[in-house]
């Protein structure tokens, strides 16, 4: 039986004066993929920034409602840096650090304390086969990472962030910014990754959120208008505005 | 959402710490600042207010700070003098630098722009005793023979030395302002059928208008600031003079400080402080100007209507012919200087034998070229043999016998009130230049018209404008050409290898000592203004909220303090550090001056480079699970490195160039230093003192070669680290 990974209730935030979400509500199952879709602006990244608290780094960002990551309050007496090491983040652009592919990977273990080479070269190597990289890169592991395709770059990420071992990950836009052929690369890698982690992924293609997710929300203007399985929400939409969007009438 | 509460282990905790380290490296710039007004203003408020008299000491024509009784503080002659040498600055290098920006900009071939853009950064970089000596042995003696003045040291060969030390400033941002001009207004203009030239100078230079103000301003500091080349070719006499006294010696304010702070006591030491607390005035007003002009070229939009900066092309550009074309007609307009063989001297002044000092009033008559007679005190003294010259209020070497003390004297006297002239054999020659000055003006204005006229009738507008882009050029080139090449020609085969040796010593004036006190001089500073520097600006970038407070009174600070001019960061040094802290003068006291001289570089170049880290690093880290520290540290400063160095070298090129701010901290033993508290003289001082002893100056010469090719080592770190940052960019 699974279970839910994160319960949000009655989410709002404000940039300033701004209210870019309204009263979320939702329950995000563990080991599925999520998908959310909607137009632009209408608050998918703020959300996604929320689950790891990204959004403390934007100022005058406020936050009220409760969000429960297996079961507990992530704006509660946690540590910050713990939980985004439990909630991994790939990012729309690909953004590896100007180092060595070996100490991108590294990086993250080493913030988490781990610095025995042995134990590193291992967790390196995982991370890249998980991501689907080890091939192209295990003979160039200390050439710098910015020497890496952009859908290489990618996927370097995604193995970084799965290099902390995380339980959930969280993937802004993560192929708008590749080829065809790197999408679908990173594709085929989500639907890998779905058994052992739980994905919440933002994408503006309905087709990529009809091909790699279970359950999608639509979004508008800050609001979650519908949320449920995938198949029905793009087959049976309930609402209108749902509707609308998924047919192309807007947005 | 909860908002973090401060718990106790917070206070242990390692972020929390160092947030705190680099909050107190900010406040440190705070705090520098602070310290620097305190002393100056405490010490020179008072001499002004209460003892000197705040109108007195401002508009007082006279300067007498020593004289027994009734001494006088009066620094209107140096106020004054400061703004003509900065006007004429102005007036001689903006044009020749804005057109020479333009050219570099948009009309310079490939292979010329390789050749001048290194040049340029060189001629930045180049300490300003070496430009001080340039001046006094090149501009000076020239002037003095084309001109045919009994000295060249004058208001015209300031501002011609100023001129050309400004051209690197003008250039360099004029320069990257008219490239920052979006390519659409010249494609614009062109379509409109507009040639490249018009494009040019109608289009892309209006819009570049406040960049290129900016680099003016800029210009503006640097002249006020200057301290040692103006010293060594302004003649330095602190007398009132007109505008048009071009062939007549000044003082400045900053010159006033150096020539008289090292023996300065007492009320005299607090009228310098007052001085240097004008300056600071002056420089504060300069920065508003400047932060004034930038703000507004944000604002363009808005004002562009309204403010629709019109070149009068034809006037300003013309000018630059015409002053070259006007120097060429000068001797043929101007009349034969005025000279007469009988005049009445009255003279107060002093005579110094050996360290004697005595101020004798003199008087006497000149008629047909002979001494009549000469008193001094009253008391009649027949001259046997005079010789000399004499120069409005200038010391003057002479050697006078007078009969009845006996023997023959060599004395220097101090002469004013009458006009210049020399003596030879008895014979007196008196000079009044008056009527010259108006000569040369007239021959200058005259020759800019005829320019403008010539050029005009023969190319129209486009080609006026054209040809003087060119000359404009051509004049740059020929300047910095002619510093290099002469410092070169003359300084290499000066260049021996006793010069090199561990020990200076009477007869061998050996640079080696200096150049290893130049080497700690240049570690210790860094050792001091690196930390601080880069942690404040990690305060700045990585942890303050925008728009706090505190983060404005930082940038305000750091921006006074990156504009003070370096020889108010000696006098302070000196009163602080040497006097106040009884360092006296040695290592340390000097190289805090230069700490806090450099913080304000290395804070704007770090921060710069932070800014330039992208946030998607930052984010990727935290993403991770990182913390602010770890993120700043590992993924940050990393990246930001080669910005962070390239600021270093540039306050290392700072700190070797530097003279003035360490005369009167660091001294000038000429050994190499044996300790923290010993005073050391770095290669910059070497070269001055060296300039000044007519006896060395083979050595001089040799010194300014090593100051140069240290001037390029640094340059070539600096575009080494340069290229490497543009290839880092290119790869992203
Ligand atoms: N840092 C911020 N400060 C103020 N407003 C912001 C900030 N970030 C986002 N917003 C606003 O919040 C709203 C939601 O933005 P968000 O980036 O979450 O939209 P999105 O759904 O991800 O859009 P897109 O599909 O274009 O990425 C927008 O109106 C945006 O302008
Ligand atoms: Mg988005």
């Amino acid at each position: 039986m699974r279970k839910n990974k994160y319960e949000l209730k009655n989410v709002d935030l404000w940039y300033s004066d701004f209210q870019a979400l309204k009263d979320v509500n939702m329950d995000i199952m563990e080991k599925e993929v999520t998908a959310f879709i909607g137009p632009s602006g209408c608050g998918k990244s703020t959300l996604i920034k929320t689950l790891n608290r990204m959004n403390d780094l934007v100022e005058g960002c406020r936050v009220t409602g409760k969000i429960h990551l297996d079961g507990q309050d992530i704006f509660g007496n946690i540590n910050v840096n713990h939980l985004r090491k439990r909630v991994g983040m790939v990012f729309q652009k690909p953004n590896p650090f100007p180092m060595s592919i070996y100490d991108n990977i590294a990086f993250g273990p080493r913030t988490h304390g781990i610095t025995a080479k042995l134990k590193l070269d291992e967790i390196v190597e995982k991370s890249l086969r998980d991501a689907a990289i080890w091939e192209e890169t295990k003979d160039r592991l200390k050439k710098s990472a910015l020497g890496l395709s952009g859908g290489q770059q990618q996927r370097l990420c995604i193995a970084r962030a799965l290099s902390v071992s995380p339980e959930v990950l969280l993937m802004d836009e993560p192929t708008s910014a590749l080829d065809p052929i790197s999408t679908s690369k990173i594709e085929d890698l989500i639907s890998d990754l779905k058994g052992d982690y739980t994905v919440i992924i933002v994408t503006h293609n309905m087709q990529q959120a009809t091909r790699i997710s279970d359950k999608t929300a639509f979004f508008l203007l800050g609001e979650m208008v519908e949320f449920g399985k995938t198949e029905t929400l793009f087959s049976m939409p309930k609402d209108k505005r749902c509707e609308d969007y998924i047919t192309g009438r807007f947005g | 959402m909860k908002r973090r509460t401060l718990k106790a282990e917070d206070i242990f905790n390692i972020e929390f710490i160092m947030r705190i380290v680099f909050i107190l490296s900010a406040l440190t710039a705070v705090f520098a600042v602070g310290l620097i007004c305190f002393f100056l203003f405490a010490r020179g408020l008072p001499a002004i207010f209460f003892e000197i008299g705040p109108i007195k000491f401002i508009t007082g024509t006279e300067w007498y700070p020593r004289r027994v009784e009734n001494p006088l503080f009066g620094i209107l002659p140096m106020i004054l003098g400061s703004i003509y040498v900065t006007a004429g600055a102005i007036i001689i290098g903006v044009p020749v630098g804005i057109l020479t920006a333009v050219f570099m900009a948009k009309m310079c071939p490939l292979w010329l722009y390789r050749f001048l853009k290194p040049l340029i950064s060189l001629l930045a970089g180049v300490p300003s005793v070496v430009y001080g000596f340039f001046g006094m042995m090149i501009i000076v003696p020239w002037l003095r023979d084309a001109l045919n003045l009994t000295s060249g040291s004058t208001m015209l060969a300031t501002s011609i030395l100023l001129g050309i030390m400004i051209l690197p400033t003008v250039i360099t941002i004029s320069e990257s302002s008219l490239r920052a001009v979006p390519d659409e207004l010249y494609e614009g203009a062109v379509a409109l059928g507009a040639s490249h030239t018009r494009a040019v100078y109608r289009v892309i230079l209006p819009a570049a208008k406040s960049g290129v103000l900016a680099a003016v301003v800029l210009g503006i500091g640097r002249a006020i600031g200057e301290t040692m080349a103006v010293r060594m070719v302004a003649g330095n006499q602190a007398l009132m003079r007109a505008p048009w006294d071009i062939t007549e010696g000044l003082r400045t304010m900053t010159t006033n400080i150096i020539l008289e702070m090292g023996y300065a006591d007492g009320l005299h030491l607090e009228a310098l402080i007052a001085t240097g607390v004008v300056l600071f005035v002056f420089i504060v007003l300069i920065n508003v100007l400047f932060s004034v002009l930038t703000k507004k070229s944000e604002k363009e939009s808005k004002f562009a209507g309204k403010f629709s900066f019109k070149i009068p092309a034809d006037v300003i550009y013309g000018g630059i012919i015409g002053l070259v074309l006007g120097m060429a007609i000068i001797p043929n307009f101007s009349i034969a200087p005025n000279i007469s063989s009988s005049a009445d001297i009255s003279i107060s002044g002093a005579i110094v034998r050996g360290n004697e000092m005595m101020s004798p009033n003199i008087s006497g008559t000149i008629t047909d070229g002979k001494i009549e007679s000469l008193n001094i005190d009253g008391v009649e003294i027949v001259t046997t043999r005079i010789e000399g010259l004499f120069i409005n209020g200038s010391f003057v070497e002479s050697s006078i016998e007078l009969s009845g003390e006996g023997g023959r004297e060599r004395s220097v006297m101090l002469i004013d009130g009458i006009d210049s002239g020399e003596i030879v054999n008895g014979e007196v020659r008196i000079i009044s230049f008056y009527g010259k000055n108006i000569d040369v003006l007239i021959g200058i204005i005259l020759g800019i018209f005829l320019g403008i006229l010539l050029i005009k009738l023969i190319t129209g507008f486009d080609g006026l404008i054209k040809v003087m882009t060119w000359i404009a050029a051509f004049i740059t080139i020929t300047a910095m050409g002619f510093v290099i090449g002469y410092i070169l020609v003359r300084g290499v085969p000066s260049l021996s290898l006793d010069l090199f040796r561990f020990r200076y010593t009477a007869d061998n004036t050996s640079m080696m000592p200096s150049v290893i006190n130049t080497a700690i001089m240049v570690l210790a500073t860094l050792l001091v203004a690196v930390p601080f520097g880069v942690g404040s600006a990690i305060y700045l970038v990585e942890y303050a909220k925008r728009g706090n407070k505190f983060v404005k009174v930082i940038r305000i600070v750091t921006e006074t303090l990156a504009g003070i001019p370096s020889i108010v960061y000696g006098l302070f040094g000196m009163i602080f550090f040497v006097v106040f802290l009884d360092w006296g003068y040695s290592l340390i006291a000097g190289s805090f001056t230069l700490s806090i001289m450099v913080l304000p570089l290395i804070m704007r170049t770090t921060e710069e480079s932070l800014k330039a880290v992208p946030d998607a690093y930052r984010e990727g880290s935290f993403a991770l699970g990182a913390g602010k520290l770890r993120t700043v540290f590992m993924i940050v400063l990393p990246a930001a490195i080669p910005g962070i160095l390239a600021g270093i070298i540039l306050s290392v090129g700072r700190i070797v160039g530097e003279t003035a701010a360490l005369m009167y901290t660091a001294g000038i033993a000429p050994q190499i230093l044996r300790g923290p508290l010993s005073s050391a003289r770095t290669l910059s001082v070497h070269m001055f003192i060296l300039s000044g002893e007519g006896t060395h100056r083979e050595q001089a010469h040799a010194t300014a070669v090593i100051l140069l090719i240290l001037v390029i080592v640094i340059n070539s770190i600096s575009s080494f680290i340069a290229g490497k940052v543009a290839a880092k960019k290119s790869t992203k």
